[in-house]
């Protein structure tokens, strides 16, 4: 609740020097994972000149550096880039949006009620062993004493939305809890100051404690997640150079309109979609294309917001505005099919729409009941708040936050980040999986199938022609082939023709590598699209045809989905040729090719409309549409940028073969969310006949809610959460069986 | 019961002063990166003194 602007920034820094003002900046370092990281890091960025404190936090994967204002964030990247480390600056005033301090706040006051309830609980525990009346009074008074003050305070949260819901005349969870609370505390305060046998302060407290845990883990899932419209954010920079009267000036991007002229440095990312007035650079577009060949952009070309300059200074003429950049319009877009996956209904919404009015009409009950047979208002009362303390949805609070938090951080030792709290619910109603073919199931390259039987000379030829481009088809054949043994032969004037391959002069023939229709002169066939020729002077022509690489873990991946009963279909941009190759190599059933990106956004909605609960898993930005639209989307960490921000889950480190160990732990989560409402259910099953007839004491409304709590809280951390998939998961494919 | 007039009261002070100590804790950012802080142990530069509050200085030399 502090209100200290540096306890943003982390540890609030001294300015020492004090006539040397300095500056924040905070780093995205995605790669950093141990102690030796941080090490490298913390050491490298502290020696430098100008930096006056770096310090590391590895739970959110950011650098913070105080240096010298003249430092510019480019200088701590690049600095950052020779010790062997990828960063990207954030937007300090973007970070504060979804920072930690609420949930600070929230943990002192669950620390607040946590002290209340103990305290209270303890002299409770002599009340209920018997005290004398005149004691019984006094432990009463200074219960009331310690509650009071701290329900006030750790019971806000609660208060403050009861209050909201109702003032639109709404009922939520909020609603029976505060009525609970505050009947409880005002009960309880006439029965201390009237020296009566029961008061209900260490229930208030309890069922304050107990809820704000629930809310607090709740608030932690959500925060890890962070939006993913905010993670593509993060992919536009803070701050931009403007050329102005030959003078080069910081300003902030939002205050770019179109005609100014940017400066972009090597390392840097451009601010604004431009184009090019002077410099010739290589730009990584990979966060657009996925493509990871970087382009070579020279005067007049178009250049978007978000895009890397990997060398070479450019100058670029702003077209339009940060608001309007491509970048900008796709987090929107982004932000649009995000929110439309919020709108489904979690278990606990539902359970919480059943549960709030009940709980209601049953105190009520009670109340109407007892005044019916006694008359007497006060003894009606009385049990009516009773039953209300009883009922109130204590484990309910805790029985989805609970599981979720077990479950995400066994995930996340298996390598699965799940980056949306409501995605395991989701998952666990997955019957379809839906596959991108290249850079999912592929791993994007390609291997030359048919190199045996060739010469020496001829593999050693076909070697200086392919390594001379940087086709992806002329890469794998360099990849595949061994170094030449003897010496190199040295064909002369290899020159690449574009659109068709090589052509180089070698012992007065002339060598040809490249497409098919190319060499051998006749149309294209439909088999030809992962074919190349290569013919030396008027020799045979020698044909190679490329397949893909499928990634390793794909197909024991696949065996284990087909195990679990769950329908697979693969889905791809590329040819029906290629496509079916693959399904065929792979096992599918059904494949669709030459899907466009909305055919198969449209693919998957007629797949929902048709009952199945479709999960899709993609890597590239024509899947992004497709998986906003899915029930549940994955991505492998080596996706896009974009992709991984669309994405519920991303699988780290490449690790496709989590994906059915997702789905089970899903499950398993689901059943344990299931088993918690029942339990807690059960509870009150029990305690809400004893309320009903009168006898629920201020012990027996303790005794109900704690065991409640914890039942839940134990259910949610015993193991097996991740099932047998766990085992299988570690063990080494020669190993089979049990 | 006289007793109880001495005992409440101290109980409820000491509990009082680890509730300050918790929340100060939690406003010196001390939970703000367990993560980090379970792997800070492993580095041998924190052998002999413990890290400074504002992170690693440059008291020790770099390498």
């Amino acid at each position: 609740m502090t209100a200290e602007p540096s306890a943003i920034a982390g540890h609030p820094p001294l300015d020492e020097a004090g006539d040397t003002p300095l500056r924040a900046h905070i780093l995205h370092v995605p790669s950093m994972h141990c102690a030796g990281c941080i090490g490298k890091i913390e050491r490298h960025m502290n020696a430098l000149a100008g930096v006056s404190w770096a310090r590391v936090n590895l739970s959110r994967k950011e650098l913070r550096v105080m240096a010298r204002k003249d430092i510019a964030v480019s200088d701590l990247i690049n600095d950052m880039a020779s010790i062997g480390f990828d960063a990207d600056a954030i937007d300090p005033a973007q970070l504060q949006a979804n920072t930690g301090m609420p949930a600070d706040a929230m943990l002192k006051r669950l620390a607040v009620a946590g002290f209340g309830m103990m305290n209270v609980m303890l002299l409770s525990v002599s009340v209920w062993s018997g005290a004398d009346a005149a004691t019984r009074q006094f432990l009463h008074l200074v219960s009331a004493l310690i509650s009071l003050p701290i329900l006030i305070y750790s019971a806000q949260p609660f208060l403050v939305n009861a209050m909201r819901a109702l003032q639109v005349a709404r009922l939520n969870m909020d609603v029976p809890i505060s009525l609970a609370i505050v009947l409880a505390a005002m009960m309880s305060l006439y029965e201390s100051l009237t020296g009566g046998a029961h008061a209900y302060f260490d229930a208030a407290l309890s069922l304050t404690f107990f809820l704000l845990a629930g809310r607090y883990l709740d608030l932690k899932a959500r925060q890890k997640a962070r939006s993913a419209a905010a993670q593509l954010a993060r992919m536009q920079t803070p701050m931009a150079y403007q050329k102005k009267d030959g003078k080069i000036i910081e300003i902030d991007v939002s205050a770019l309109v179109p005609g100014m002229v940017v400066v972009t440095r090597p390392g840097e990312r451009i601010p604004a979609d431009g184009m090019i007035i002077t410099g010739k650079a290589d730009i990584d577009r990979s966060f657009l294309t996925g493509e990871s060949v970087p382009l070579s952009l020279t005067p007049g070309a178009e250049v978007y917001a978000g895009e890397t300059c990997l060398n070479g200074l450019l100058e670029i003429r702003v077209t339009k505005s940060a608001r309007d950049s491509f970048l900008n319009q796709f987090i929107d877009l982004v932000d649009i099919a995000e929110r439309g996956r919020h709108r489904y209904s979690s278990l606990a919404d539902r359970a919480a729409a059943i549960y709030a009015p009940l709980v209601h009409i049953l105190a009520l009950v009670a109340f109407a009941f007892w005044m019916w047979v006694t008359g007497d208002t006060y003894h009606a009362l009385t049990i009516a708040i009773a039953a209300l303390i009883i009922t109130c949805p204590c484990a309910l609070g805790l029985a989805v936050p609970a599981v979720i938090t077990a479950a995400s951080g066994q995930l996340f030792s298996h390598g699965v980040l799940l980056k949306n709290a409501s995605a395991l619910e989701r998952l666990a109603e997955i019957d379809t999986v839906i596959f991108d073919k290249t850079g999912t199931l592929t791993n994007g390259r390609f291997r030359p199938e048919s190199l045996d039987g060739w010469q020496d000379t001829e593999q050693d030829l076909l070697l200086e022609l392919a390594s001379a481009s940087r086709h992806p088809l002329a890469i794998a054949i360099t990849d595949a082939l061994p170094p030449p043994r003897g010496a190199r032969l040295e064909p002369s004037s290899i020159t690449e023709v574009p659109g068709c391959g090589m052509k180089a002069r070698f012992n007065g023939k002339t060598l040809k590598l490249g497409r098919p229709e190319w060499i051998s002169g006749k149309k294209g066939k439909e088999n030809w699209d992962r074919r190349l020729g290569f013919r030396i002077g008027r020799g045979a022509v020698r044909w190679l045809d490329f397949a893909e690489e499928i990634r390793p873990e794909v197909v024991p991946m696949l065996a284990r989905l087909d195990k679990k009963g769950i329908k697979r279909i693969l889905l791809t941009g590329d040819t029906e040729h290629a496509a079916s190759a693959m399904a065929g190599r792979l096992g599918f059933v059904l494949h669709h090719a030459g899907m466009s990106p909305l055919e198969k956004q449209d693919f998957i909605k007629s797949m929902k409309a048709k009952g199945a609960s479709v999960l899709m898993v993609g890597d590239g930005l024509n899947d992004t549409g497709a998986m906003a639209a899915a029930d549940a989307a994955v991505a492998p960490a080596s996706a896009l940028d974009a992709t991984r921000a669309t994405a519920d889950v991303v699988l780290l480190g490449g690790q496709l073969k989590a994906l059915p160990y997702l789905l089970d732990t899903a499950k398993n989560a689901r059943r344990r969310i299931l088993q918690n409402f029942t339990a807690a259910a059960l509870y009150n099953l029990i305690a809400l006949p004893l309320a009903f007839a009168g006898l629920a004491t201020p012990l027996l409304a303790a005794i109900a809610m704690s065991a409640s709590s914890i039942t839940v809280v134990l259910n949610a951390v015993r193991p097996g959460l991740g099932s047998e998939g766990a085992f299988e998961l570690r063990k080494t494919p020669g190993e089979s069986g049990r | 019961m006289t007793v109880l007039l001495t005992l409440i009261p101290l109980s409820l002070l000491l509990g009082l002063v680890g509730l300050a100590a918790f929340v100060w804790s939690v406003g010196d950012n001390q939970y703000d990166d367990p993560e980090g802080e379970a792997q800070r142990i492993l580095d041998p530069r924190f052998d002999d003194a413990p890290k400074s509050r504002h992170g690693a200085k440059k008291q020790t030399p770099p390498g």
